[in-house]
């Protein structure tokens, strides 16, 4: 009548987000990001961030579900890493939400976000 | 611990729905609101299984709380859920009269004193075991008919497994609507995937007609609680998350006490929270929730803590409760969310 055992996730081998090419210097992010995958999601959009021209790089979260602060640190560390601008569009409100509540918005310079 | 039992006011009966996941999850969250019960000189009756009797009271002795001792003394009395619900139902019909001398002849004894009456009960869940929604939730009704003559706190179980394949159907929602409080709860191993599933657990409960807003504060308190558990405590954990009126409360209940400040030599698993309790919505000491990786060259703040100082500014309270073998870190969300100032919604 009851379950035993734990609760385990489906064994996922793909990947919650997609972080692709969307034209020279665009980027798109959709899917989830957190801490499971924090760490890729950081050495992608460095790369990105890296490989930008004067202009720096857009990318669209029209897309993006989820994400939490570990993604929003590398979105900034890639920004400041690069030392190039980063706009950000369709935020949706969970970014907003940490943006503003985890101080990033009064700290963070290079990534700029919009709705 | 996170029971809603107790807490809440403005009806005469707190009468609490608690859905399990396990036997374990459902022995541990009842052993507690026992535990909490009898130290706090309430009478307390269990109308229960056999088997749950006994993984009750095996609870209440990792308590430090012996049931025999407790029962000779008046303030546990424990009865056979069949038992009791055989002296009331019959031929496929409650018995209303039989069931309010049953069962105020329980609560009467358990007052004893004018002492406050805590109970756990799962006849309705033997009845919706069998099939008998109906005469589950008439039952239900009774209960909440005889709370409004006699106080008492009422918790009901319900396993999970009986109600999964049914979320949704109307008997679920009529059983939710009969209680001031409702618990669900399931519990994730320790990987890093468990926060991800952790919070589709969460915002699937609130189902797709949430407001938006709501289900993202939930999704952000259910994401940190559990990275907290995850990262910070390296165990696996035990999500809760009680509605009652206005207000969601997802707790996280993990394997690793409290770290205590100055204990000798460092603490491998570090400090994930600075305070041990804290009831107010105030800006605290932050804790680090995520490896702090790819980010040189970002103010110290933005690198640092914010886990649970974004829990703490979303919650309307929210508190770490020292357990002897662990901790549960819970928060409590306004339904809908109140918006926040600088939060361009």
């Amino acid at each position: 009548m009851s379950v035993s055992g734990e609760y385990r996730t489906i064994p996922d081998t793909g990947c919650p987000y997609e972080f692709a090419a969307d034209g020279p210097g665009r980027w798109r992010l959709s899917g989830e990001v957190d801490v499971a995958v924090s760490e890729q999601f950081a050495a992608s959009v460095a790369a990105a961030a890296s490989a930008a021209g004067p202009d720096g790089c857009a990318i669209s979260l029209d897309e993006l579900r989820f994400i939490d602060l570990s993604g929003l640190r590398a979105i900034a560390a890639a920004a400041t890493g690069a030392g190039v601008r980063v706009e950000l569009q369709g935020v949706p409100a969970v970014f907003w939400r940490y943006w503003y509540l985890a101080g990033f918005s009064a700290a963070v310079t290079g990534v700029y976000p919009a709705s | 611990m996170s029971y809603p039992g107790g807490q809440l006011t403005g009806s005469a009966v707190n009468h609490a729905v608690h859905f399990y996941g396990t036997d374990n999850e459902l022995a541990d969250s009842v052993g507690r609101y026992l535990a909490d019960g009898i130290r706090g000189g309430d009478g307390v009756v269990v109308v229960a299984t056999a088997p749950h009797r006994l993984a009750f009271e095996a609870r209440l002795a990792r308590e430090g709380l012996d049931a025999a001792r407790e029962r000779r003394a008046g303030r546990l009395l424990t009865v056979d859920a069949s038992g009791l619900l055989g002296g009331f139902l019959a031929g496929g019909r409650l018995d209303h009269d039989r069931f309010e001398t049953a069962a105020s002849a329980l609560i009467g004894y358990a007052a004893a004193g004018g002492r406050p009456v805590r109970v756990y009960a799962e006849m309705v869940a033997l009845l919706w075991d069998a099939g008998d929604i109906a005469l589950a939730i008439e039952l239900e009704d009774l209960w909440n008919e005889l709370g409004a003559r006699m106080p008492f706190c009422l918790l009901c179980g319900y396993p999970a497994s009986g109600q999964s394949g049914r979320r949704g159907a109307d008997p679920v929602r009529d059983v939710c609507q009969l209680h001031s409080a409702v618990a669900d709860q399931r519990s994730f191993t320790a990987e890093l995937s468990s926060v991800r599933a952790a919070r589709h657990y969460v915002t699937g409960l609130l189902g797709a007609g949430a407001d938006e807003a709501a289900a993202c504060d939930t999704a952000i308190v259910a994401t940190e609680l559990a990275a907290n558990a995850v990262l910070h405590a390296r165990s696996g954990f035990t999500l809760t998350v009680s509605r009652s009126a206005g207000v969601t409360r997802i707790a996280v209940r993990d394997r690793t006490p409290v770290a205590v400040p100055d204990a000798s030599g460092p603490d491998a698993c570090g400090p994930e929270i600075a305070e041990p309790a804290v009831t107010e919505p105030a800006v605290t000491e932050p804790a680090v929730t995520e490896p702090a990786a790819a980010g040189e060259g970002l103010p110290f703040e933005v690198m640092t803590g914010h886990g649970l100082s974004v829990v703490a500014q979303l919650a309307s309270r929210w508190a770490v409760d020292p357990l002897p073998d662990g901790k549960v870190v819970w928060a409590e969300l306004p339904v809908p969310g109140l918006p926040v100032a600088g939060n361009p919604r």
